[in-house]
Parts: C-alpha cells; structure tokens; sequence
C-alpha cells in the first residue's frame, strides 16, 4: 500500500530549516501566518518559494511545542487575525538551530570544496 | 470538552481564511484581477483540507476523529445488515449474560463472607452413624460436653436447639421460631448485638429467662424502639426479658428465619441424656489446626460404651448445602454456552471478513495503510461487543432473580451483578470478537490488491482456509451434545425424585404447626389435644385429623436410640431411630399403608400396654426370620418400660423427598408421656380444597383455646413442591441451556452452509452444466453439515460420559448414565442439524447454472 504523502516544499526544506526559517522571522516581532510566509520570500529574494499551506501544521506544532505563542489580535484593517511571538524557549531553540545550520553549511562546504 | 474543541477549529478555519483574504488582497495590488487573485491565493495555499487536517492532527485529536467516523461507519454497516449483527449480538448477550448471571450467584452461595468472623474456622459437628446410613446425626448433650472436652482440637464447641415459642404479651401473639443456645454460643460465632448484649454461661447455668432477639422481630415488635431492652415477654406462657438484639446480617440455618435466642439451659437429667439426639452443635477450630487434622485427630469419643465417631462439616458447605454443587453445574453449563457463542461469532466473523476483502482492496488502493484498515475493523469490533455487552447486561438483570430461588434462604446476602465476571465474559467476547474481526486486515495481505478489485474476483478466497469452519463447527456441536445429555441427566433425575414413592397421600392434605404450650401434666395435655381434635374433626368437609410431633417430610432430626429384645447391650450401642409422637388417627390420615399387624386404636391409652408402630425400614434392617410384631423395644436407655411393636407401616418418608430412608418408631400420644418430642403439629385431610375449610378449622381450635397461635399453614403438595424447587429450577436451567445451544449451532452451522455456497455458485453452477442433478449438489452441501455435526456428537458423547459419572456421584439421585438420554440428545442434535443443513442445502439445488455461469 502506498505510503502517506508528507506535506513537501517545492526545495523540499527539512523540517527543522522551515522551524529556523519562521523563528528567525519572529525575531523581528509578532506576526500572523501570512506575513510570516511573505517575510520569508522577500527576504530570500524570492527564492524561497515556501508553500504557504505548509507554514500552518508547522506553526501549530511549534505553538505546542512551546516555542512560540500565539494571540488573537485586530489588523489595521479591522480583521481579527491570529499572531505568533517568540518565546524565550524559541528564542534558544532558534539558537541551537542556527548553530546546527552552520556546522552542516560547513560540512557541506569541505565536501564540496576540499581543504586547500 | 467539545466546545473547545469545536472553537479551535473555527479558529483554525478562520486563520486560514484570513491569510487566503490577504494573499488575494496582495495579488491584486500587484495588478491581478479579483478573480484570478482569489485562486491563486488557493492554489499558492496548497490542498487546504489536507493542511487542514494536517494541523487538526498535530494538536493530537486525530485519533479521536478517525475513531469517531470509525465508529459511525460501524453503526452504518449494521443497519445495512441487520440479519448478520442481529445474530453475533444475541450471540455474545446470551454468552455474557448467562455467565454473568449465574456466576454472580454462585459466588454470593459460595464465596461471599459469611455474617460471622473467620467463618473458615466454624464448623458444624455431627454424630457419624454411617453404620446406619445417617452420616450426620444430631449429638446428645453427653456428647456435646465430650466435645467440648477436646480443647486439643476445638476452640470451643456451642450447642444449640430449636424452639418455637408462642409469643404473647405486648404487641399481638404470634408464633416465632427461635433457638435455644449454650451461652459460648455467641463466642464461637463471634456476633456482638447491636444493642444491648447476650447471655453468659451462669444465666445458661441457672436457667435465667433472658432472650436475645434478631433485627427483624425487633423491627417488627418493637418499632426499632430502643427501650425494647428489659421488656418483658411471654414464650409460651413463660415471662422473659429481652436483654439485646442481633444485627441485621446475622442468620442462621437454613429455612428458618430465627427470631429468638434463649439459653439452652440443660437440666441436669438431660445433661446425662444419652439417647436425647436433637442437638446441632457449632465449634470453632482451635487456631491452627486443619480441618482436617480436625477430622482426623480423633475418631472416637466418649467413655466406653458409650463410643461414637463424630464428622466435621464446614459451616460454609453446612449453609449452602446442596446448592452451591447445583450452581457449580450449571456454571459449567453457561461455560459451554459461552464457548459455542464465541465459536459461532467467529464463524460469522470470519466468513464476514472474507466477503469484504474486496471492500479493504478498494481502501487500501486510496490511500488507507494496513495500521488504518486493522483500526477501523477494531473499532467494528468495539462497537459490536459493546452492543453485545449491553444486551448481555440486561439478560443477566433478568435472570437473577430467577437464580436466587435455587438458593437456600440462608444467603440473607443479595443477589448483586458481580462486576468482575461481567468484565471477564465481556473480555472473553471482545477478545473472540477482534481476534475474528481483525483477522483479514492483519493477514490479508496474501491476494495482490488488482485481483481482489477485480469484478467477480475470487477476491474471497483471502485469509483463512475453510477448514477452520469445519474445526469451529465439530467444537459446537460438542459442546451442544455435552449440554444436551447433561440437562437430560438432570431431568430425569426431577422425573425420578417426582414419582418417588413417599408412603402417604399428599392430596388435600393440610398441615399445621400449633405449639402446645402451658400443660406441665400430660394427662391435661393429652385432653386438650383430643378436645382439638374432636372440634376439628366436626368440621364438615374434614375427613381425618391427627397430631404427630414433626410433619413428615419436613424434619431432619429427633432421633434416640433403641434396643430390641434379646438384643445384647453390644448390638444397641449406636442405634438410633427417629421417633414420633402422634395421635391414634395419624396413619389413617395419611392414608399409609400397615404392612403387618395394626395401627393404634382407641384402646391404647395411658395406662394400657404401652406400644408402638414402626417402619419397615427398621423391621427389614432387624428381621432374622420372625417377624418383629409382638416383640419389645426398648427406647433410648432410659429406665422407661419397653413398648411392644404392635405393627409395620409402609415407609413415610419423614425427612424429605431425597433423604435416605430411615429406621422410625411411631408411639401414641396417651402412652408417651416421658418422650421429650411432644405433639405440635395438625394433619387434616379434607374432602374438598384444603385451604377453603381453614377459617373453620381455625374458629374449631379457637373454640377450645382462644389464644392457641396457629403458624405454617400449608398443604403437604406445597412443602413437596418447596423441596423440589431446586432441581426443577436447574434442570430448567440447562433445558434453557441446551436449546439455546441448539439455537446457536444451528445458526452456526446454517451460516457456514450459506457461506459456503455463496463462495461455490460458479463451482456448483458447473456440476450442474455437467449434468449433476439437483439432488446430488442439495446432498453435497447438506453432508458437509451433517458429518461435521455427527462427528462433533461423537466427541460430545465421549467427553459427557465422564461428566455424567462426576454428576450422579455429587447429586442426590442422579443415575448414572443410561442409553436413552444420549440417544435422544443425538437424534434431537442431528435433527436441527439437518434441518439447518437444508436451507442453503435448497438453495444450492435452485441455482440456475446459466444464471451462474454468466455472472462471471
């Protein structure tokens, strides 16, 4: 029988990236869903073409998870949306992540490019 | 909770629906139009209902959800095919109903805690006078003190005798049953009242006329009055004063509801009494000791001469009697029962599971994983026990009250559901029911997924051979023959112990029992017996009246022991025979029958040749070639002059429809003024109704003594019918037992059937082009059927011989084994197969072979 499908970006980012993608777009400040999915294609110039569905179960699972907190709030244009912050736990979990991107950026880098 | 639940949802739709209202709002700033806008926000989303179910599942209710729609696919299912799940229902109902029911009663007869403490440690003593088949004779106040003496193996040993006292003074005069007790009767049952306190052994000693009563009486008399404690009451004209009551648990023997307790209060003479046998004692082992070291420490007692053997009995066995062994069985009984449920529930399982195979190929194909499938036919299952357990809680409500008339009164425990049994059946059933269930999805996967889908595919062939039909099959037929042949054993047993010969007439036969009490002088005594019997038998519509000392059927002691003439002082030792005392009437009332010599006349008075009438129990046992009529009796030792036997009378059964038969000697009231049993209860046989004539049989009593009590009215067929309750009860029991059997084989074997010849249409379908006739395929499926039922008979019939033996050495009189039982519950067992065999049987001779040949 055919295995269940996983939910997949089109640059098929691991799970974890898309978590460090979205803790690191709330460390400038409380936002909801969307703008969370369009920070992060203008921020990587477009080349992030992150699926804006699979944002949510991510946001959920790390709202469960305790990294980030949500609340109910009005937009400029009188919409209620739901905003995500980070919290302390997501600000070291953001960390912890950053650290692991740039320790495998750099095995990455010595396979590709061996020492001179 | 579902608030909750429900909001988070809407929040989640909402947040959704926002960002796509942005997304769209975005693309036409960019210059997109609203429409274009608006699908592609959707189609940049992704599939919403996934990323929606996605989130949904990340909070954690998955589960629930999936169970929740699990569930209601399995209640669809069900409407859809009511016929099937109608019958796996009633199948696990009557399984776990009937378990339930009859366990709980069983455990309240036999495991429930007694209202005493340690009541491992009771025990009840009787004299064993096996030698005269009486394995269990009430001791003699020697004895009991001899008893007593064995600190070595008894804490201490209580005495105890009946009484019934007619109570008058305050309140109105009614007739109560009580116990006269040595005081430790109290410490060796260890029962504190509840109010007030009881005797001690000096009150026991100097005769003081204190009364400890039970909860109910005082209930009943006393209003739960406090201030009952130190009143004052009249037990046959004797003032005594109430000094406690009981708790409310607190009970006895069995059949009696005691309401008074007074002091046994021994005379010296009796204290010395060899022959009076009347008592039952009740002794707690010492700690420590078995009971059986007890048993065993020592066989005989008593001074030489005087030799008996006593028996040891717990109190447990004593007070549920015989029916804890009934329960037993019939425990064994819904045991089959359960068996073959669950067997016919896997029949039906399996052979559902196999149809649908082509309907898990098609969830599979769309996307389910083997882990979903086994999970939504485990919820099946779920939902399937669960309607079974509920049906099967309600039959067994039902059927409790029911149980509880096999048991003796003396269970004042009530009947409740246990709990646990429910919850042990219930798991057996659910484990059948998932096992059977589950069994295709778990081990499906043998036929490839396009065969299955394919139209007309064999795709039923999947999972489990055939044969485990057959297996399933041949184990209910067994069980249902074992049941059969033990619910015919038992009904012949009730046959047998109805047409007992009881060596009386029970027809229009009314008895009563009136306590003669304020007469010291016998001769007074004796007049005012006649007088009653006089005014009775003016009553029109009575035909005889006569007194006795104890009804027939009804007592289970009153023995003393006797000696015949030219018997040696060697050879009286240890025998004993139960006595009556009666009036000259009694054997005409009765309508027994003398065998030899004569009954009493009128002419036997006080002061005439003392003589006496005994059975023929007692003349075969001492027939050395002359007859006994005319020769002497000595009864029990004392200085008394013998009687001479005047005549034999046909066995009356005194003791009881299933008692053995025992030796008994009748004496006429006039003569018998040093016997301790005296007259107190009234034999009317009457012409029309018994009950009809009571008013002027009581205003008849009344008219020579206004405050005569008259208590336990009833007419000899009811005290019969009381007796037999029990085996006519169990032996409807497993009648029901076994026809339910019958019901579910022949379901299951009706099923298998079907089934089988739905999977077979094309096979048979080709026989029949090849030119087998209609009659030969209706054999080949209807054989099938019958073999496997006479094979499965056979197994039955093998394992219930044993069985039966077991039964007929436990019950009373069970017989052994006979030819007829088995053989009706063979041809009964292929009869219901046969005709469950001819249904799908019909069916498969009236296919049409085109019709099946081109269903392909």
């Amino acid at each position: 029988m055919p295995k269940r499908e996983r939910l997949e970006n089109r640059l098929e980012l691991l799970q974890g990236t898309l978590d460090m993608l979205i803790l690191q777009t709330l460390q400038w400040g409380p936002q909801h869903g969307h703008g969370i999915g369009v920070a992060i294609r203008t921020s990587s110039a477009d080349v992030l073409q992150v699926e804006h569905g699979s944002l949510y179960p991510a946001l959920h699972r790390m709202e469960r998870q305790g990294w980030i907190a949500s609340e109910w709030k009005t937009t400029q244009n009188k919409q209620r949306a739901k905003y995500y912050r980070l919290t302390a736990a997501g600000k070291k979990q953001l960390s912890t992540e950053q650290s692991r991107w740039e320790a495998l950026l750099a095995a990455i880098g010595r396979v590709m490019q061996p020492a001179r | 909770m579902l608030e909750f639940w429900k909001k988070k949802q809407r929040d989640l739709n909402d947040e959704i629906a926002f960002h796509l209202r942005e997304e769209a709002q975005l693309r036409t700033a960019r210059g997109e139009s609203p429409e274009a806008a608006r699908l592609g926000a959707v189609r940049d989303f992704g599939n919403v209902t996934s990323i929606a179910e996605a989130t949904r599942d990340i909070w954690g209710w998955g589960s629930v959800e999936r169970f929740r729609d699990d569930v209601r696919y399995g209640l669809r299912l069900m409407r859809r095919s009511p016929g099937f799940y109608l019958a796996a229902v009633a199948a696990l109902a009557l399984g776990i109903g009937a378990n339930t029911a009859i366990f709980s009663a069983a455990d309240a007869v036999l495991f429930k805690p007694l209202p005493f403490d340690k009541p491992e440690e009771v025990v009840s003593i009787w004299e064993d006078r096996s030698d005269l088949r009486i394995p269990t004779n009430t001791p003699s106040p020697p004895e009991w003190q001899e008893l007593r003496a064995r600190t070595d193996i008894f804490a201490d040993v209580a005495t105890t005798r009946g009484a019934s006292y007619n109570v008058t003074g305050e309140g109105a005069p009614e007739v109560v049953m009580g116990r006269r007790v040595s005081a430790n009767f109290w410490t060796v049952v260890r029962v504190k009242p509840v109010l007030g306190r009881v005797f001690n052994e000096e009150e026991d000693q100097k005769s003081v006329r204190v009364a400890v009563i039970s909860y109910g009486f005082w209930q009943r008399r006393f209003g739960a009055d406090a201030g009952a404690l130190g009143k004052q009451l009249l037990f046959n004209n004797q003032p005594y004063v109430v000094i406690g009551v009981l708790p409310r648990e607190f009970s006895f023997l069995p059949n009696r509801s005691m309401d008074v307790w007074t002091p046994i209060s021994f005379t010296p003479a009796e204290l010395n009494h060899r022959g009076m046998h009347l008592l039952h004692c009740i002794a707690r082992v010492r700690a420590g000791v078995s009971l059986a070291q007890a048993q065993s420490a020592a066989p005989m007692l008593g001074p030489p001469g005087h030799r008996f053997r006593f028996r040891v009995i717990p109190i447990r066995e004593q007070l549920a009697g015989n029916a804890g062994l009934v329960l037993v069985i019939l425990l064994c009984g819904a045991g089959c029962l359960l068996f073959i449920a669950c067997a016919n529930l896997a029949n039906l399982l399996l052979a559902r599971g196999a149809t649908r195979q082509r309907e898990l190929a098609l969830r599979a194909a769309v996307g389910a994983s083997r882990m979903r499938l086994v999970r939504q036919l485990l919820t099946e299952s779920l939902v399937l026990s669960a309607a079974g357990a509920l049906a099967g809680i309600v039959i067994a409500w039902l059927a409790l009250p029911m149980l509880k008339t096999l048991t003796p009164e003396s269970m004042v425990v009530s009947f409740v559901l246990d709990w646990r049994v429910l919850l042990f059946t219930a798991g057996v059933s659910l484990a059948a029911t998932t096992l059977f269930g589950t069994v295709h999805a778990v081990f499906g996967g043998r036929t490839p997924l396009a065969e299955s889908l394919r139209e007309g595919g064999r795709g039923m062939a999947g999972g489990h051979s055939p044969r485990v039909h057959d297996v399933l099959i041949v184990a209910e037929t067994t069980f249902a023959m074992l049941l059969l042949v033990g619910a015919g054993v038992i009904v012949q047993t009730l046959i047998r112990l109805q047409r007992v010969d009881l060596g009386l007439d029970t027809s229009r036969l009314l008895t009563m029992v009136v306590p003669v009490t304020g007469y010291s002088d016998h001769a007074r005594r004796d007049a005012y017996l006649e007088a009653v019997l006089k005014n009775v038998g003016a009553v029109p519509g009575v035909k005889t009246a006569a007194w006795t000392s104890s009804l027939p059927l009804t007592d289970p002691g009153n023995t003393t022991s006797y000696k015949l003439e030219g018997q040696s002082g060697e050879e009286q030792r240890g025998q004993d025979t139960l006595i009556r005392v009666v009036s000259r009437d009694y054997f005409t009332a009765l309508a027994a029958q003398i065998r030899e010599g004569r009954m009493f006349t009128v002419d036997d008075r006080a002061h005439t040749h003392p003589v006496a009438v005994i059975n023929e129990t007692l003349a075969d046992r001492h027939f050395h070639g002359r007859s006994l009529v005319g020769q002497r009796i000595w009864l029990d030792r004392g200085p008394d002059p013998p009687y001479v036997i005047i005549g034999v009378v046909q066995e009356i059964r005194e003791r009881g429809v299933r008692a053995d038969l025992k030796p008994a000697v009748y004496l006429v009231n006039p003569q018998a003024q040093r016997i301790p049993q005296v007259p107190n209860s009234l034999l009317i046989r009457t012409a029309v109704e018994s009950y009809s004539l009571f008013p002027a049989i009581r205003q008849a009593i009344w008219s020579v003594n206004p405050n005569q009590a008259i208590a336990r009215v009833r007419t000899m067929d009811e005290i019969i019918a009381a007796e037999l309750t029990v085996p006519r009860r169990s032996s409807a029991f497993l009648s029901a037992f076994s026809a339910l059997a019958l019901l579910l084989a022949s379901l299951g074997i009706y099923g298998v059937l079907s089934y089988a010849v739905a999977r077979r249409t094309a096979e048979i379908g080709v026989r029949m082009a090849l030119g087998a006739s209609r009659g030969s395929i209706a054999l080949l499926v209807a054989r099938r059927g019958i073999v496997l039922t006479a094979i499965g008979l056979t197994i039955g019939l093998l394992l219930s011989l044993p069985a039966v033996r077991l039964m007929s050495r436990l019950l009373y009189e069970a017989p052994g084994m006979d030819w007829l039982t088995p053989l009706a519950s063979a041809v009964v067992l292929l009869f219901v197969a046969a005709l469950a065999a001819s249904l799908p049987a019909r069916r498969a001779a009236s296919l049409d072979p085109a019709v099946t040949l081109r269903s392909e």
